[in-house]
């Protein structure tokens, strides 16, 4: 695919769209400036969370997030999934998609995980084909998101943040960066989180993703069920300080707070970005 | 080389066959390797338990906390997740227990199992506009000869041999402080669901309507219908067939009626 370079859209901050709070969202149109989807969840032929979808959609622009492109299996491309992608891109039609680095499924099987790969030569051809091709079939330019991770690969010669820079320039392919995975990972892998921030193009990054997560003392697990922690609203502000503005969501998982908590830690993503920017 | 170390990690995590995946993590930080490894395999066998709690929650409540997470395991290990999407996962539930001992001989499991899954293809399936009273109104008397009435994309129909459904509806209900116990019927019995408005219903179906239905459900024409229950109703079958018909537009069970302009 040859892409156009496109200025960086700014979307603003938003939130991760969740069933608890369609009814709300749709009759009290509360300040979220975008709504990101988990694609895998609309790929169905209809019932309540399509409904909502449409009818969300019609207010606000929608970004789409996948959990199982496995981009970095060893098995061919899932053309039934990439289908189901396209139909849901064409009736949605997202600001952008994104989705994980990492691999999903083998042999068939699902893992239904995101699942580290080894950080090399041979990976970083393979990812990067793979994306190219994704990008293709799509007619677009998707976005790449680092995923946290408990391990790391004796065949790894390359540290994450030059494996994922070097994929973005060699697929031509945009950046979702979480910054709390950043934070996960440098814990769990003792590396300082601000030095993978200052080696990413910030040109690529479209979009941050921010979240809690579960800290077990000796490891972090991402969990994506408590709120941001200071630690990681320090690293956003590093980030966008870095990077200029870049759309920001909160994610959450689990333990789905209330609307407006959501909404109040939103605003903090925003005062911290107006203030920086 | 990345294949083969994915074929690894994935036989760790799905079959337990963890040494030769172990081997290839890095040593070193707070934690070794078999306890990073183990963060995966947990997450995965617990997402799954989880996935299936969720779309099996009577069934859950039905066999018990132990028996369920005994299910759940095998489950996982005999049938590995082929889907993209995780919302099909539980789909072989309701066979996998009737192939299994000892859960083969624990019919209301079975069925239960087959209830719940069905509300799920109920719930995802595609949203119809439900036929409307006046649109039957609408119908020319002359073109009833040749009215194929195609009901919702959403409708199941299952014959059960015990009291699933009343269980199911008893066991749902929170405010229900004596759950219904499960009792084989007399005879079998069919129970129909489907969704209207984006809200999921069920109910039985005594054994003229059930077989009705099915010939609705194969797209078969009223007259057809009127047929089917000239046997029990005689002189009265096709008034028999039009209440029915009329129950089902009330009901939202209908789609499309499909008929020639004379």
């Amino acid at each position: 695919m040859n892409s156009k370079k496109i200025k960086k859209p700014f979307l603003g901050y938003g939130l991760g769209l969740r069933t608890d709070h369609y009814e709300e969202i749709l009759s009290s149109d509360p300040p979220i400036d975008w709504f990101e989807i988990i694609s895998e969840n609309y790929m169905v032929e209809g019932g309540r969370q399509l409904y909502h979808l449409d009818r969300i959609k019609e207010k606000y622009p929608i970004v789409m997030h996948g959990v199982s492109l496995s981009i970095g299996s060893t098995d061919p491309l899932n053309m039934d999934y990439l289908k189901e992608l396209k139909k849901l891109e064409s009736r949605v039609n997202p600001e952008w998609i994104s989705d994980h680095l990492c691999w999903t499924s083998l042999g068939g099987h699902n893992s239904h995980d995101l699942l580290p790969l080894p950080y090399n030569q041979e990976t970083l051809k393979h990812v990067s084909e793979r994306i190219k091709q994704v990008q293709d079939y799509l007619g677009r330019q998707i976005l790449i998101e680092n995923a946290s991770s408990y391990l790391t690969y004796k065949a790894s010669d390359m540290t994450e943040w030059d494996f994922i820079s070097e994929i973005a320039d060699e697929a031509d392919c945009l950046l979702l960066f979480d910054v709390n995975n950043i934070y996960v990972s440098g814990f769990n892998h003792n590396f300082d989180p601000k030095e993978y921030i200052d080696r990413i193009n910030p040109e690529r990054v479209w979009q941050i993703h921010l979240a809690g997560h579960e800290n077990n003392g000796d490891y972090i697990i991402d969990t994506h069920d408590h709120p941001v922690i200071d630690e990681v609203w320090q690293l956003y502000q590093y980030t966008i300080e870095k990077m200029g503005p870049v759309s920001t969501m909160i994610e959450r998982d689990d333990h789905i707070p209330p609307l407006d908590e959501l909404i109040t830690e939103l605003e903090k993503a925003r005062k911290l970005g107006e203030g920086a920017c | 080389m990345l294949n083969h170390i994915q074929e690894k990690f994935k036989a760790a995590i799905f079959e337990g066959k963890d040494e030769a995946f172990i081997a290839e993590i890095e040593e070193g930080g707070k934690i070794d390797p078999k306890q990073r490894l183990f963060i995966y395999a947990h997450a995965y066998k617990s997402r799954l338990v989880e996935t299936l709690a969720d779309d099996f929650p009577v069934l859950h409540s039905l066999v018990g906390d132990d028996m369920f997470e005994e299910i759940c395991l095998d489950y996982i290990d005999k049938y590995p997740s082929t889907s993209t999407p995780l919302r099909y996962f539980g789909q072989h539930m309701a066979k996998y227990l009737q192939d299994t001992k000892p859960y083969s001989e624990i019919i209301p499991a079975i069925e239960m199992a087959k209830f719940e899954w069905t509300f799920n293809d109920v719930f995802d399936a595609p949203d119809k506009v439900a036929v409307s009273e006046s649109d039957v109104g609408a119908v020319p008397p002359e073109a009833w000869t040749t009215l194929r009435i195609h009901l919702q994309p959403s409708f199941f129909m299952n014959e059960y041999k015990w009291n699933t459904p009343a269980v199911w509806s008893t066991v749902s209900d929170e405010q229900d402080d004596k759950p219904m116990m499960p009792q084989e019927y007399p005879v079998a019995s069919n129970c129909i669901q489907w969704k209207a408005d984006l809200k999921c219903f069920f109910r039985s179906v005594p054994d003229d309507e059930a077989a009705v239905l099915k010939l609705a459900a194969q797209s078969k024409s009223f007259p057809e219908i009127c047929e089917q229950l000239i046997d029990i109703y005689e002189g009265q079958a096709t008034m028999r067939a039009a209440e029915l018909f009329k129950g089902w537009v009330m009901e939202g069970l209908v789609s499309r009626l499909e008929y020639l302009k004379v």
